[in-house]
């Protein structure tokens, strides 16, 4: 049943586990998602507004370049010298660095002087600035790195161009007029500030005609790599989202695109995002940005939602661990009061059973009592009686027992004690009951060391349990055979194995799984309604795990049963005297009557506040031979003790709950008076109290010893004669 | 006995186990792995011994790997990185303390110079011998080295003179001028106004007489030979500027009267060097500047004579080698150790052949093959020492160059007058000088 529990709980946290890793994963998923997509959200808004200040810029430029224009017109300019002049005094103040006008035959006039003649080969160089204006352009922005050739002058410059109208000068009808300006200064407006961290600029952007040719780029590494082509660049890389044939053609149709590619060492993935320019303007702003930009933002998010998700799953474990804890704790009292609902119900019928038959009886004796035809069945009716107080005696001393025991108060008192004698002891109480049935009893011992340290009292209950069950269930004709022996562990210990083998009505399988349960009672043709409590084989289980040992059966119906208890021990070598004083008195009373009369009168006083126990009792030891008195309180005993002769009394039997002056008191009172019998009067605490601490309280306030009531007539003699002697 | 017998061959075999260990280990001991970050800027080499070797970049790398395939001391590898002028200052001051920071710089000691007084540029008196020190003429070394040590190592040269285009002398009447000897000639400065003036006066339209411009710092060293016209040698006996000599103000006098006597393309203070090359090369121009890197820019040399600058002027341009001391003893070591590997082997000596080779022996040898090699080897008699070893001569805002050009461009535009805009040059550039001595630091 554990066991299940066990695998429900395993497959419960595995599926919550799994559950919370689904969702999480899930979860990461989604997360990097949304962080992507915000990510291209937010680097499509930092690309259209870079791109509309570069727009600005360019737009700017041409401005620039239409004012200087109609400045030309304002100031009259009637040679090619004045026009140059004006243009050379305009570029130095204007932010170009050189200003040209392009004639419409193709011949250039700059502001530097110099006029670049078309097919002049002795420049080694030519403008071919005539194809920038095709197709009736108005404006026009191209890369123009400009190698001079000196040699001494090589610079990536943008131009920026506007057509001109009807604009001559000395004769020269000019096309254009253009302004070079160094590529720094848009450069300086591409810088993306978002993406730079610890000085590193993980956002690049750029400017590509409608081939990929780089206009602007101010990603360095490209430039230092010295690729002029975004495609050669894309070519270059391993993984791309989009093949460069699809680039191409979303750059012909002027569409707005962003995809991403990983380099060609793989190191890093970048999304690339085109915005076409229009208006004149055939180039596409292109950013791109690192992975990491995004990697980064979302670790962030990853980290704070795995901190979060950690704290819920643990708020939820702790939540199911508190309510599994919870539910447990309410079985387990459900099972507690279940428990004692059952035990209570088991209790009443127990003791309701043998109390009806005794008032029952009782009624009937009353009834019957002056019939004398009726005599004999009186005294059957009597016996039944003494027999069921008997057992309904044994019944709450069992319950008793039980309910101390299964609240773990298991009273253990580990002392030496003599094998032999314990079982002499066992054998004289049990033969009595066996033999006279005419069942067969024999004890055996085989012992290796007699005398162990371990509790005399609760073997003999166990073994009282088991042998008494044996000779209930053991019919006449039958045998019962107990045996001791002994296995040694080592030097130090020894474990001593009882073994009581009837050849009885044996127990049926079904209940020998229950045998050592409380109140368990097999109920069938054989037993033939034999009482028992139901509790005397749950009380010697207990007893015997609490002594470390064991109590095991076997049993065959109709065959006969086996109870085996083995109690490990330590060996005791050096017997104490008192031991060895005993088994001497055990042989001795083996050999003279064990309750025989004493040879001489004897006074006894009873201290006893309750008025039927004290009849009774005087009335039995009056019948016994005895001389009585008694004390109705403790204090009374003290002063009938105090008043009596030195030696009148040999034996008090002291009640230990009684007013005035309870019974330890009073025993403690009479051994400080000043005569000389006060230490030597045999006191015997007599109580209903059977708990440890009962007698040890009794023994502390100087008692001799201690008898359970009610009081069994033959063991007082017993130990009375034990003392006297 | 058969116990001792094993033990001596075991005690044999114990040793040579030993032994081989140790031979081995130290036949195997790594070499230090070592990785030399050689700049330079874009340069054309023009070498008449491997033309296809066209620029230094090459060169340095072809040599680099010569080099580390025979260098036993350590694992060396060569990196080149090229850098533009406008980069400089970020390639290799901006560099120190990172790890690309240079170890060898290959440069015109016109932008070289400078480094010399940051501290981190070493000596190279070690690495040259008596041989190398006699094959290059005592007017390198003077220019290589700073309080009496050799911190640059000169490799080849470039003459700076001035080439006029004898079809326009022709057109406006100066054939007196020409010459058809291929000599660089010297005129006297009456000569000069006379032929300035004339060309002035005749040349046809948009054409114009000889180079101006003062836009910016680009071409400033010519602008301070013609300032040395009248006999000035620009420097006094301490090293500073003395641009308040007479013969000083004299020249920017005439410089400035260029303005109004139409020897100058027009406003020639908004002009660049580069502007007044393309009007040379576009026939717009009859006077320019030239240095024996030019002569591939003409197809017939024959069309154009030479003259060195007024009052008998000449400069010259060494290229060479810098080593830098970046903290590592090692790299220092095969740094000296490529650079000697570099002028002992004539395979990489001889590329200097093309321009001037600094190496008296190589331009011996390649005379016949160096256009003009005699004409400039005569002309060196007028070669002036243009930086006198002057420290903070660029890079800084502070820098010679960058106060002297502003003065030169308001001169030309007309806003002050020679004798202010002397003051003026005496007072920032002798503060610039000022500043590199202060701040100059020559490695120990």
């Amino acid at each position: 049943m554990k066991k299940n529990h066990h695998f429900i709980y395993f497959l419960l946290i595995i599926s919550t586990l799994a559950i919370v890793s689904l969702a999480t994963f899930f979860y990461i998923r989604q997360l990097n998602r949304t962080i992507l997509y915000n990510i291209t959200g937010s680097v499509s808004e930092i690309a259209e507004h870079d791109k509309a200040a570069i727009q600005s810029y360019i737009e700017i430029c041409w401005k620039d370049l239409h004012e200087i224009h109609e400045r030309f017109l304002s100031i009259r300019c009637d040679t090619l010298q004045e026009i140059e002049i004006r243009m050379n005094l305009e570029c130095a103040s204007s932010g170009f660095s050189h200003i040209y006008l392009l004639a419409e035959d193709g011949t250039v006039y700059t502001d530097k002087f110099v006029t670049y003649t078309p097919g002049n080969i002795s420049m080694n160089r030519e403008f071919d600035f005539l194809s920038y204006f095709s197709g009736g352009k108005e404006h026009v922005i191209v890369r123009f790195d400009d190698k001079a050739a000196s040699g001494w002058h090589s610079k990536e410059n943008i131009l920026y161009g506007v057509r001109l109208h009807d604009f001559e000068v000395d004769g020269v009808k000019m096309l254009a007029l253009i302004g070079i300006s160094d590529i720094s200064s848009i450069q300086d407006n591409m810088v993306i500030d978002s993406f730079i961290k610890n000085g590193e600029s993980r956002g690049h952007s750029a400017l590509i005609d409608m081939e990929g040719n780089y206009i602007v780029n101010i990603n360095k590494e490209i430039y230092l790599n010295k690729q002029n082509n975004l495609f050669e660049h894309l070519l270059e890389s391993a993984h791309s989202d989009l093949t460069n044939e699809e680039v191409r053609e979303k750059l012909m149709n002027l569409e707005t695109f962003g995809f991403y590619h990983t380099h060609v060492d793989e190191t890093s993935r970048e999304l690339f995002y085109f915005i076409p320019f229009g208006n004149d303007i055939d180039l596409y702003f292109v950013m791109s940005v690192n992975e990491a930009v995004y990697t980064e933002r979302s670790r962030v998010f990853i980290t704070m939602s795995v901190i979060m998700l950690s704290i819920c799953i643990a708020a939820v474990i702790l939540m199911l661990l508190v309510m599994m804890w919870h539910q447990k704790k309410t079985i387990r009292a459900t099972e507690k009061a279940l428990s004692q609902r059952e035990f209570l119900s088991n209790m009443s019928h127990e003791i309701r059973t043998p109390l009806n038959g005794l008032i029952g009886m009782n009624h009937l004796m009353m009834v019957h009592i002056d019939d004398d035809s009726r005599r004999s069945q009186i005294k059957e009716w009597l016996n039944k009686s003494h027999s069921t107080a008997n057992y309904l005696l044994s019944l709450v001393n069992d319950i008793l027992d039980m309910s101390k025991l299964q609240s773990g108060k298991v009273d253990l008192i580990r002392e030496p004690l003599l094998i032999p004698v314990l079982v002499d002891d066992i054998t004289a109480m049990q033969s009595g009951n066996i033999e006279p049935r005419g069942v067969s009893f024999t004890v055996e011992q085989d012992l290796i060391e007699p005398c162990i340290e371990s509790d005399a009292t609760r073997i003999k209950q166990i073994l009282m349990n088991i042998i008494g069950n044996a000779a209930k269930f053991t019919p006449a004709g039958k045998s019962i055979r107990f045996s001791v022996s002994q296995q040694k562990t080592d030097e130090l210990h020894v474990t001593t194995i009882f073994r009581c083998e009837d050849t009885g009505i044996g127990i049926s399988k079904e209940y020998i799984g229950k045998i050592f349960d409380a109140f368990s009672q097999e109920r069938n043709r054989n037993n033939n309604g034999i009482k028992g409590t139901g509790l005397g084989m749950a009380i010697s289980k207990i007893l015997a795990t609490a002594l470390g040992g064991d109590i095991t059966v076997e049993s065959e119906l109709d065959v006969g049963s086996t109870f085996t208890l083995t109690i490990p021990a330590v060996i005791v070598k050096d017997i104490p005297d008192y031991l060895k004083e005993d088994a001497q008195a055990a042989e001795s009373e083996n050999v003279s009557s064990a309750d025989a009369a004493p040879e001489r009168p004897i006074k006894i006083l009873v201290a006893e506040d309750v008025e039927l126990n004290a009849e009774i009792l005087l009335e039995i030891l009056k019948e016994e031979g005895f001389e009585t008195a008694l004390a109705q309180n403790g204090q009374e005993a003290v002063e009938l003790f105090e008043r009596s002769e030195v030696g009148e009394y040999q034996i008090i039997l002291m009640d230990m709950q009684m007013p005035v002056m309870d019974g330890c008191s009073a025993a403690a009172a009479i051994r400080k008076l000043n005569r000389a019998d006060a230490s030597s009067v045999i006191i015997y605490a007599c109580t209903a109290n059977t708990f440890q601490e009962d007698r040890d309280m009794a023994m502390k306030s100087g008692m001799n010893d201690f008898l359970s009531k009610p009081i069994d007539i033959k063991v007082l003699l017993k130990k009375v004669n034990a003392n006297l002697k | 006995m058969k116990k001792r017998i094993l033990s001596v061959l075991l005690a044999a075999a114990i040793c040579s186990a030993l032994l081989s260990g140790c031979g081995k280990n130290k036949k195997d001991s790594p070499k230090e792995d070592v990785t030399l970050i050689i700049k330079a800027p874009e340069l054309a080499l023009n070498s008449v011994t491997r033309p296809e070797i066209a620029e230094s970049g090459m060169f340095l790398q072809m040599a680099g790997e010569a080099f580390a395939d025979q260098y036993e001391a350590a694992n060396v590898t060569i990196r080149i990185e090229a850098f533009d002028y406008i980069d400089e200052m970020e390639a290799i001051t901006g560099c120190f303390d990172t790890d690309d920071a240079t170890d060898i710089l290959y440069e015109g000691y016109f932008n070289m110079a400078s480094y010399l007084h940051t501290g981190r540029v070493v000596p190279l008196d070690d690495i040259i011998s008596d041989e190398l020190r006699n094959d290059i003429d005592d007017a390198y070394w003077a220019m290589s080295m700073a309080d009496g040590k050799t911190y640059m190592m000169p490799f080849l040269s470039m003459q700076n003179i001035l080439i006029y285009n004898k079809e326009l002398f022709r057109e406006c009447g100066l054939d007196a001028y020409l010459t058809d000897d291929t000599i660089i000639q010297n005129w006297t400065l009456e000569d000069w106004n006379t032929i300035l003036d004339t060309l002035a006066a005749n040349l046809p339209d948009r054409t114009y007489p000889i180079m101006m411009y003062g836009k910016n710092n680009q071409g400033d060293t010519h602008i301070m030979s013609f300032l040395r016209s009248y006999g000035s040698t620009i420097f006094d006996s301490e090293g500073n500027f003395d641009f308040e000599d007479e013969r000083v103000i004299e020249a920017l006098t005439w410089l400035q009267n260029g303005v109004d006597r139409g020897w100058y393309p027009p406003h020639p203070e908004n002009l660049e060097i580069a502007d007044c090359n393309e009007l040379f090369l576009n026939g717009q121009l009859a006077i320019s500047l030239f240095n024996n890197a030019s002569f591939t820019l003409y197809d017939d040399i024959g069309e154009y004579g030479f003259v060195n600058f007024p009052g008998d002027v000449a400069t010259s341009f060494i290229t060479g080698f810098e080593i830098f001391d970046n903290g590592d003893a090692l790299k220092v070591q095969a740094a000296k150790d490529f650079v000697r590997f570099l002028y002992e082997n004539e395979e990489w000596l001889e590329l200097s052949a093309g321009n001037i080779p600094a190496s008296s022996a190589v331009a011996e040898k390649y005379q016949d093959q160096i256009s003009m090699l005699n004409e400039f080897t005569a002309n060196s008699v007028h070669v002036v020492d243009f930086m006198n070893n002057s420290p903070n001569w660029q890079g800084s805002d502070t820098s010679v160059r960058n106060v002297f050009w502003p003065q030169i461009r308001a001169l030309l535009a007309m806003e002050i007058t020679p004798k202010e805009c002397a003051s003026a040059l005496n007072r920032d550039c002798n503060a610039a000088l000022k500043i590199g001595r202060q701040n100059s630091t020559l490695h120990e």
